[in-house]
């Protein structure tokens, strides 16, 4: 267990710069997901961490250790890849005590922690068997015992779910946060589906072309994200943009519908252009407010999503009930102040109240 | 309409006639004509087994015998040992590495009687500019293949510097099946470079290492052509390997039952050794 | 056959010329001639028509059916040949090959060098020929490795070469019946003599050791760095080529109180029964054996000739003197042809290697208890 630091960290492959200074701290026993569409430098930076990777700048430090310049052995760091790695001509009780043996540890004290570690996962059936007699989620599970077999400062996943089906999925991820839950270890865990970033971590990390873009607790990013990026990122279905200037507490669109303006609309902020956003559960059909025409119904169950068309942009809405809405009606929809997201629309940035 | 029984068998005739043409008659005919003897006037008579009686007795069978298991039990785990060796120097990318990989495979385009005759001149005693070499750094001109002592060695010799490069063509291609990032669990997991090999690399190469050292034992079980070129199984009978025992039996003393009972008794040695082979280098999965 | 073009195309020219039959020769380097023969031989068929037998094969190639009985159609010829041809072409009392000519064996000796070293050269005189003894030590004063000059070599190591070695020490080289090799080949005789052999090269080193083709002493010997050789008749032409080269011919040594043994034997041409050409085949043999004929090879190819009219009427006007007078008395009284067996194939094989073998140095008994046991196991099929 352990705290992590990482300072101006930069990392070239050639010509191309593929992290361009990741600050950031992680607190013992924090779990963090590094989130972001690919190539965005989340797995380089996890490489990074593991040792697997030689950083072109900046400094690593676990615990008090500076492990920059230290080869993985002596980082005292596991992890777990998306396709397990696991050794193929070792059973799963070998694959688990594999590091263990190359420490010395005597036989017995391997045994045990290999028998834990196994419980644990659930996979005391399957200590004899070969990787290629698993399922992909029992492999999963072995990867992730071979990590806990070594107790070690830092756990890093290199989107270790993203093999498995929708269903194993669900399953696994949360038997991982029960492992969180459970062994308290630092964690570091690089995914590119939001959900299981905001399900998982303590604090997720959104990354985009090498750089941080925001990081903070999960529900805080989702509230207040701090550019369209991560906006448009974190969230499923994903929050809903219109092109508009605000004009009297109102954000106006180029065919001159007015959508509720929130609370940054107010003050000098008059006359921005500005990227307009709501999430698709804060759309409200309403008496007031916009109107929409309903293009797509499609009820899932609890929840009845639908495609909508206002001031000629395509808009997502997710409705927590039943709709009688039909294809060609049109449905008058409002949005809470408090759910109004304003960017601007040149930098994406935030757009806060002012005075 | 065929039964759907005899379907498949109708897609296999073609592969399976052409097994039996090309592999399963000529052993019968080999194992059925060890069993014969053909008189001076060239009538064919069934002996039963006096050739094979006969060869007990035959010090010079014996003592070919002897000189290819011996010559069979250096020169493939050599060839492995040295085409593996190879294959790792060339498997991490280099600049230039090409043309290493190139100059190791060259070999293979040389057949194996120009490499005979080239290495025979190569290692002439009195031209040939290896002995001028040797000379030249003190270590004095040596007869290679005209010595009882180093002809043997020589022929490995030969024959490892044209076959190292094919075959590790095959174990390259295993290498590079390793998924890395098996090699990086290791490395996480504390391994050095020679952990790593010991752990990893050799248990996982176990099939291709298989097949080499499987391939390799059936072509040098037949090794022959170098052995007519440059030593017809001399000085002193030392390269008498008993694939040239039975063409000298055939092509030369026209006695081709000597010559089928030898070939079925190396096809029969080949047979048990590559078994034995295959047994000692079966991953553990297939093994429990 | 194994000869150059220019030697063989006349004499088949002459034959069409003759008789209006042409004839396709096929001609294959020597070391592959016997292979290739014995592969076509044994697959029994229609060809070759005619083919060249060297003379000690005749029993091997009689025996096992592949030459025709010329005694009919050779019957008012054969008294006109030299008696060791005909048995040399003879198996079971019957002629299957015609001779072509015959062989024997000189000493050559370079003038310049034994002028050099201030050595007497040695006699002409059949009668006081050089014993072995007596070549050791000039060939070892002739001997200078710091020029790598060395002072006497075979020709080459076949039998055919080395075998008057042996029987020169009274020795016997093969059992009574022909067939049997193991002590014989092995046998006291022929160890000792082998030893002998094998000093000249490893201990005495007189000779050059791994020479055992017949062309690389040839050229040692024309270009000076070689003192003696004992070498065929073809020699008598062959030197011709090396302008600088003085040599002269002695007869062939023996062993002090054994006996003088020559080799001799030569090509012959046979008839393979199975031809469908079998008048034609008849025809080319029997022109062959006419003195017109037999005059055009001989003028073609110097062999010592196997007609009898051509040695009284002609020898002398081609070889060099005194080996005209040297090799009609080795014919006469020396000449030893190669063990009468029908094995002779298999026997040469695996005594030329034990003989190459002993030359390079290998345990001189070994080789040759080898060499018996592997003669002897092919020998079986002919008894």
């Amino acid at each position: 267990m352990a705290t992590m630091n990482i300072s101006r960290l930069r990392k070239s492959f050639g010509d191309t710069e593929i992290l361009r200074g990741i600050d950031l701290d992680v607190r013992d026993g924090e779990f963090v997901a590094l989130v972001g569409p690919s190539g965005c430098g989340k797995s380089t930076l996890l490489r990074l961490i593991a040792g697997l990777e030689v950083a072109t700048a900046g400094k690593i430090t676990i615990g008090t250790k500076d492990v920059t310049g230290l080869p993985p052995k002596e980082r005292d760091v596991a992890m777990v890849f998306q396709n397990y790695a696991l050794y193929p001509h070792l059973t799963v009780r070998n694959n688990m005590g594999f590091s263990l043996k190359l420490r010395g540890a005597n036989k017995s004290e391997i045994e045990r922690k290999v028998v834990d570690a196994a419980g644990i996962l659930g996979l005391d059936a399957l200590l004899d068997r070969y990787p290629g007699q698993l399922s992909g989620g029992q492999r999963q599970r072995v990867a992730t015992g071979r990590a806990i077999v070594r107790d070690p400062q830092l756990f890093l996943f290199d989107e270790p779910l993203s093999n498995l089906d929708a269903k194993l999925r669900v399953q696994m991820r949360t038997e991982i946060k029960a492992l969180h839950q459970r062994l308290r270890n630092t964690m570091v865990y690089v995914t590119h589906d939001q959900i299981e970033a905001m399900t998982l971590a303590n604090r997720i990390v959104v990354m985009q072309s090498g750089r941080i873009e925001q990081q903070g607790a999960p529900l805080e990013l989702y509230d207040r994200p701090a550019n369209a990026f991560v906006a448009g990122f974190l969230g499923s279905p994903s929050m809903n943009f219109i092109k508009g200037q605000i004009r009297g507490g109102r954000v106006v669109t180029e065919d001159g519908t007015a959508l509720p303006g929130g609370n940054s609309a107010g003050g000098s902020n008059e006359g921005r252009e500005v990227l307009w956003g709501a999430r698709p559960e804060s759309l409200i059909p309403a008496s007031q407010g916009f109107s929409a025409r309903v293009e797509v119904v499609e009820p899932t169950g609890p929840d009845t999503q639908l495609l909508v068309r206002a001031a000629s942009a395509p808009l997502v809405v997710l409705l927590r009930s039943r709709s009688s809405a039909a294809a060609g009606e049109s449905i008058n929809f409002d949005v809470d102040q408090n759910d109004v997201h304003l960017f601007d629309a040149e930098s994406g940035v935030r757009v806060d109240a002012k005075a | 309409m065929i039964s759907s029984r005899w379907t498949p068998f109708l897609f296999l005739a073609p592969a399976l006639a052409g097994l039996l043409i090309f592999r399963l008659v000529p052993i019968g005919i080999a194992v059925g004509g060890s069993l014969t003897g053909v008189s001076l006037m060239g009538d064919l008579n069934f002996v039963g087994g006096e050739n094979f009686h006969y060869l007990l007795s035959d010090p010079q069978f014996w003592a070919s015998l002897k000189i290819t298991l011996w010559f069979n039990l250096i020169i493939n785990p050599l060839q492995l040992a040295i085409a593996f060796g190879l294959a790792m120097l060339v498997f991490r990318p280099l600049p230039g590495l090409w043309i290493y990989r190139a100059l190791l495979v060259l070999p293979m385009a040389v057949s194996t009687g120009i490499s005979a005759v080239l290495f025979g001149l190569f290692l002439d005693s009195n031209l040939g500019p290896f002995n001028g070499f040797l000379e030249w750094i003190g270590v004095g001109a040596q007869p290679f293949h005209r010595s009882q002592d180093q002809a043997l060695y020589t022929l490995i010799g030969i024959a490892t510097w044209k076959g190292a490069g094919y075959w590790m063509l095959f174990l390259l291609a295993g290498l590079y099946s390793i998924p890395s990032t098996v090699y990086e669990a290791a490395t996480i997991d504390g391994a050095s470079g020679w952990q790593r090999f010991r752990y990893v690399t050799l248990p996982l190469m176990r099939k291709p290492m298989a097949f080499v050292l499987v391939a390799d034992t059936a072509i040098n079980f037949l090794f022959f052509a170098p052995v007519y070129i440059l030593t017809s199984g001399g000085p002193g009978g030392a390269t008498s390997l008993l694939m040239f025992e039975a063409y000298r039996s055939a092509f030369t003393f026209s006695d081709i039952g000597r010559s089928l009972a030898i070939s079925t008794i190396l096809l029969g040695i080949i047979l048990v050794i590559v078994v034995l082979e295959f047994r000692l280098l079966r991953s553990p999965e297939e093994r429990s | 056959m194994g000869w150059p073009e220019e030697q063989v195309a006349p004499l088949m020219k002459a034959f069409k010329d003759a008789t209006g039959i042409s004839v396709s020769a096929e001609r294959l380097p020597i070391t592959e001639l016997f292979r290739t023969l014995e592969v076509r031989l044994q697959a029994r068929n229609e060809l070759p028509d005619v083919y060249l037998v060297d003379g000690p094969l005749t029993a091997s190639y009689a025996a096992r059916g592949h030459l025709l009985a010329l005694d009919e159609m050779l019957a008012g010829d054969k008294d006109r040949f030299l008696p060791t041809t005909i048995e040399q072409g003879s198996y079971d009392g019957k002629l299957f090959a015609m001779p072509l000519g015959t062989s024997s064996q000189l000493l050559f000796y370079n003038k310049k060098l034994f002028a050099e070293a201030g050595i007497d050269v040695p006699s002409s005189d059949p009668e006081a020929r050089m014993t072995w003894e007596e070549l050791l030590p000039i060939a070892q004063q002739l001997t200078k490795p710091e020029i790598s000059q060395f002072g006497f070599a075979f020709e080459n190591a076949n039998p055919y070469q080395l075998l008057p070695v042996p029987l020169s020490k009274g020795a016997e080289v093969i059992g009574p019946d022909g067939l049997t090799a193991s002590g014989y080949v092995d046998g006291e005789g022929m160890v000792e003599a082998m030893s002998w052999y094998q000093d000249l090269y490893q201990t005495h080193k007189v000779g050059p050791v791994g020479t055992f083709q017949t062309g690389v002493t040839q050229e040692m010997f024309g270009s000076g760095k070689l003192a003696m050789i004992i070498g065929g008749t073809w020699n008598l032409v062959g030197f011709e080529k090396f302008e600088d080269l003085d040599f002269g011919v002695a007869p062939h040594p023996f062993f002090e109180g054994g006996r003088a043994v020559t080799p001799t034997g030569s090509w012959h041409i046979g008839i393979n029964p199975r031809t469908v050409h079998m008048a034609q085949s008849q025809e080319f043999v029997r022109w062959l054996s006419t003195r017109e004929a037999m005059d055009l090879w001989f003028d073609l190819r110097q062999y010592p000739p196997s007609l009898e009219e051509i040695w009284e009427q002609r020898a002398d006007t081609t070889f060099v003197d005194p080996a005209w007078a040297i090799v009609r008395h080795e014919l006469a009284n020396t000449a030893t042809p190669r063990p009468p067996t029908p094995a002779y194939r298999e026997y040469e094989d695996f005594l030329r290697t034990a003989m190459q073998d002993i030359q390079t140095g290998a345990n001189v008994q070994e080789s040759l208890t080898r060499a018996a046991q592997n003669i002897d196991r092919e020998m079986r099929k002919y008894r």
